[in-house]
């Protein structure tokens, strides 16, 4: 039985008669790629480096993100009346912050209102929104294939029951639940956004899984395999599993950028992690400015769009590649 | 302007006051928590009228208000109009029993339509005039008369069916809160009950006399019912509404004595004040009306409705922005700058996490109030004991005060200190602590949430304190039973220059509202003697007696921080209360204290100044 079972996906190669066709090296064939697609082959360096910035941020950024520069002030008189303060501020403290400095050597994108240094909280927060971009996207592809393949391997009422959860948790408006998730908690952790935010993808995970899964359980390989008497677990893990994971890949690709939209979209409420540099929290820090000192708030805000708009485009690159109906077009 | 006649240049040694002066003119200060309140008005008052004329003298339309100082006359006032304001602390509301609200949107909108027994005719100074009351008669500082006005008459509701007002009503008024107790007989949390569980009786003598007798001698009581918190409300409204349903905004709860009434009165929505055509003081409001969106959690969304004149008046969290607002403005805006009276604390629960005095004393020392005030102020603000500079003659001098734990200049000796305390009272076994950020607070000031435990946890050595936000109602909810979470924000308004009554009802071991559980002998007594006394100098020395105590045990938790200054605007249409009018190249000076209830005899819209074109019409 065991030789009956060889992968279908190996099966399906020979058949067919490709299994001795020489395949080009992986340099080569990802250079093809970046040929016929050189918009998704930016977006995948592009999306490389976001990722390489976020888990080298630690060496990356030059100083720690919450550091307020500061300026000792020989004005500073301890005894000043309030009123002679409201004249001269610089007499109420003995230290003047090194506020919305300018571009230098010593701060490369300037400081903020509180004196810190933007290029260091911009790398912080590109570690936060790798983390909770991709793992949010784990939870929700994680949780979303399995029951998708559940609801579309047993069909019957296995399916209708889980689908119906799917329909209650979609009909849900989505922040509204995000809201509720993330306040009937005390305190919203980095992981407690990450699992919201999974949970959150997890009902389109399962749809688009659950198609994926019909579409394959009804192939000749799982029935052939299924006449040899293989057993629900393994069909499911042995023969839809590796042949829906091109699509595991799209959806996992492209949710990236959607929750890091959706953490900076937290953290501009101040729902998202209490104690963590987000870019959300920057534009939230930075938007009573706005007007004045747009900086803060236009950079973050910038880093979120590049993030989302590169994850977006490698997600749709892959798309283009994995799916033999859209490659090349 | 002479320097000297500035108040916050003024010293504490140049008030004279004789004794009979003295009682009538001493008013209640800050109850730390009794008298928690949300900020928002401090901002807003800032910026209404001028001089305040006495009860039946009021400016009829069109008469010329005070020369400027600068001696350039002034316009003429005119009455008509709908101002439009904005309230900081509008989202946050707990009932619509006034004497039970804690919070500052409903005793900020009482004090625009309700009236008190006497009122501070000027806050800052403590001054007093009466209001329902059109006399009074001080026997001594345990027993005054007051005689009741004549003509007082509700506003006209299918509750109060617009009937007179009479001294049963200021019976009711204090018997209740001293009772602390509702109609059914159940008990209730009333805030100022410290206040008026110093009465022992109340008679009222006939239709508009009442005789109050107190315990013990308060020098401090005519300013204490004249307070921020002390407007009286209607009985059958309160009873109906503030009672059966104390979380509905409507606008019957509150049926008016005085300049407005309220048209509308409802959550999430604006509240609309309308010129009371039955109030006494003859020829006020100047306004047909005011509104108050209920906008502002975001700041910008504030500054650009003040730009586009949707708001007449108005002042940025960044002082700096505001002063480049009036700036790109120039000579179309006036600057006004006022001390903030809602003071800044940081507050942690000593009944719960706290509840080893060493460990307060810590944090207090830890507690960097100068770099708040450079972070988030910009520098404008001035650092208060647990009296506020804005009572400057009871607060400790600036001089004495830097010499003390929390307050020294230099930090290093304070965080040593700050480290030794916290080891020696196993300060890490409190594990992670929580210093909730309150979520108004941080609708103006994000990085608080940040910048609090960063602070304390780089001071003390440890990484074990973190911020959370927090509403007001989850402080309030819990202040009566001790449950309150560790919290940072404004706190109450101060209500007044003398903080003897406030520092009683926070700290006194008998008081109904000392949350902290405060039990100290030589503490009681010094309050005990320091509210009865009736010598400005002596009550000066006993409560600086009472703030070294405090001090010495960082205030029991109730940690004073700062008091800053707001930098506002205002469109030069829109003439609002203020203390010292703009002049050129000065900006005006507003009112620290709680001055809401003047406003409606000075705020008036100037149509024929330049900058009215443009603003969009308002009518309620």
């Amino acid at each position: 039985m065991a030789r009956a079972e060889q992968s279908t996906t190996a099966l399906a190669g020979e058949q067919f008669g490709f299994g001795n066709v020489e395949r080009p090296s992986l340099a080569r064939r990802l250079a093809a790629i970046a040929r016929r697609n050189k918009l998704g082959a930016i977006s995948f360096v592009l999306a490389a480096l976001v990722l390489f910035i976020g888990a080298f941020s630690p060496f990356l950024q030059r100083y720690e993100e919450e550091r307020q520069f500061q300026t000792a002030n020989p004005e500073f008189n301890p005894t000043a009346s309030p009123m002679e303060i409201a004249r001269n501020p610089n007499l109420s403290t003995p230290f003047v912050l090194n506020r919305f400095e300018g571009v230098s050597w010593d701060h490369w994108l300037g400081t903020d209102q509180l004196g810190r240094d933007i290029y260091s909280r911009l790398v912080v927060g590109a570690r936060l929104a790798i983390i909770i971009g991709i793992g949010a996207s784990l939870v929700s592809v994680a949780s979303g294939t399995a029951t998708g393949l559940i609801s579309g391997y047993f069909g019957g009422k296995t399916d209708f029951v889980l689908q119906r959860v799917v329909d209650g948790v979609q009909a849900f408006p989505g922040l509204v639940l995000l809201l509720l998730l993330v306040q009937v908690v005390e305190k919203p952790s980095l992981t407690l956004t990450v699992a919201v935010l999974g949970f959150l993808g997890w009902a389109a995970s399962t749809r688009i899984m659950r198609s994926a899964v019909l579409g394959v359980s009804s192939s000749g390989y799982v029935e052939a395999a299924r006449s040899t008497g293989a057993t629900n677990l393994r069909l499911m893990t042995r023969h839809i599993l590796p042949n829906v994971f091109a699509t595991m890949i799209i959806i996992f690709s492209i949710s990236i950028g959607l929750y890091i939209l959706a953490e900076a979209g937290l953290s501009f409420l101040g729902l998202g992690p209490a104690d963590q540099t987000t870019w959300g929290k920057m534009v939230n820090s930075g938007r009573n400015l706005i007007d004045t000192h747009p900086e803060e708030s236009l950079l973050s805000g910038a880093a979120i769009t590049f993030a989302v708009l590169v994850f977006n485009l490698a997600g749709d690159a892959l798309r283009d590649e994995l799916d033999p109906r859209l490659r090349g077009r | 302007m002479r320097q000297d006649d500035n108040y916050w240049l003024r010293r504490p040694g140049s008030r004279r006051l004789g004794r009979r002066r003295f009682i009538a003119g001493a008013a209640s200060g800050t109850a730390a928590l009794a008298g928690l309140a949300l900020v928002g008005c401090g901002d807003d008052d800032d910026e209404k009228s001028g001089e305040t004329p006495a009860p039946g003298q009021t400016p009829t339309p069109g008469q010329t208000a005070a020369a400027s100082p600068t001696g350039t006359p002034a316009p003429q006032r005119t009455a008509g109009g709908v101002a439009r304001g904005v309230f900081l602390g509008a989202l946050d509301f707990d009932t619509v029993d006034l004497h039970r609200v804690r919070a500052n949107p409903t005793l900020w909108m009482s004090n625009s339509v309700l009236n008190k027994v006497v009122r501070h005719k000027n806050p800052d100074t403590g001054e007093i005039e009466g209001d329902l009351a059109e006399s009074w008669e001080p026997i001594d500082a345990a027993n005054y008369v007051f005689k009741i006005r004549k003509d007082v008459y509700w506003q006209n509701t299918p509750v109060t069916n617009g009937r007179q007002l009479t001294a049963e009503d200021i019976r009711w008024h204090w018997q209740r809160q001293k009772d602390g107790k509702l109609s059914d007989g159940s008990a209730g949390d009333f805030a100022r009950g410290s206040l008026y569980k110093q009465i022992s009786k109340i008679e009222v003598t006939d239709q508009f006399t009442i005789k109050v007798t107190l315990e013990k001698p308060n020098a401090t009581f005519l300013d204490s019912i004249s307070g921020f918190g002390a407007t009286v409300p209607n009985r059958e409204a309160t009873e109906q509404f503030g009672e059966k349903a104390p979380k509905t905004r409507t606008e019957e709860a509150m049926p008016a004595t005085g300049a407005y009434t309220i048209k509308q009165w409802r959550a999430d929505k604006e509240v609309i004040f309308q010129k009371n055509p039955k109030n006494f003081r003859k020829g006020e409001p100047l306004l047909d009306g005011t509104i108050v969106p209920l906008l502002f959690g975001d700041p910008a969304a504030h500054r650009i409705a003040f730009e586009q004149k949707q708001v007449d008046s108005w002042a940025a969290p960044d002082n700096n922005t505001t002063k480049s607002v009036i700036d790109a403005h120039k000579g179309q805006m006036r600057e006004v700058l006022t001390g903030v009276a809602n003071t800044v604390y940081l507050h942690l629960n000593m009944n719960k996490q706290f509840k080893d005095v060493r460990l307060v004393r810590a944090v207090n020392l830890a507690f960097d109030r100068r770099a708040l005030i450079q972070s988030l102020h910009q520098g404008l603000g001035q650092v208060s004991g647990p009296v506020t500079w804005l009572q400057e003659g009871y607060a400790i001098p600036t001089n004495d005060l830097i010499q003390m734990d929390g307050y020294r200049v230099n930090r290093d000796e304070d965080n040593k200190k700050a480290r030794e305390l916290w080891s020696a009272a196993n300060g890490a076994s409190l594990g992670e602590i929580n210093v909730a950020t309150i979520q108004d607070w941080l609708n103006v000031y994000p990085d608080t949430i940040t910048l609090i435990p960063a602070m304390l946890n780089k001071a003390l050595g440890v990484n074990q304190f973190v911020s959370r936000k927090a509403t007001y109602e989850d402080v309030t909810a819990n202040l009566a039973n001790g449950t309150f979470p560790n919290w940072f924000a404004w706190t109450s308004a101060v209500g007044g220059p003398d903080p003897r009554q406030g520092l009683r009802s926070t700290y006194h071991s008998t008081s109904t509202t000392n949350y902290q559980h405060v039990n100290n002998p030589e503490l009681d007594a010094l309050l005990d003697k320091a509210i009865q006394e009736t010598d400005y100098k002596k009550a000066i020395d006993l409560v600086r007696q009472i703030q070294k105590i405090l001090i010495d045990n960082a205030s029991f938790g109730n940690i004073n921080a700062y008091n800053y200054i707001s930098r506002g605007a205002s469109w030069n249409y829109f003439h609002g209360l203020l203390k010292v009018e703009a002049s050129e190249g000065k900006p005006g000076e507003g009112y620290s204290l709680f001055a809401g209830h003047l406003a409606p005899g000075a705020t008036w819209l100037d149509t024929k100044d330049a900058t009215y074109q443009g603003r969009p019409s308002a009518t309620v």
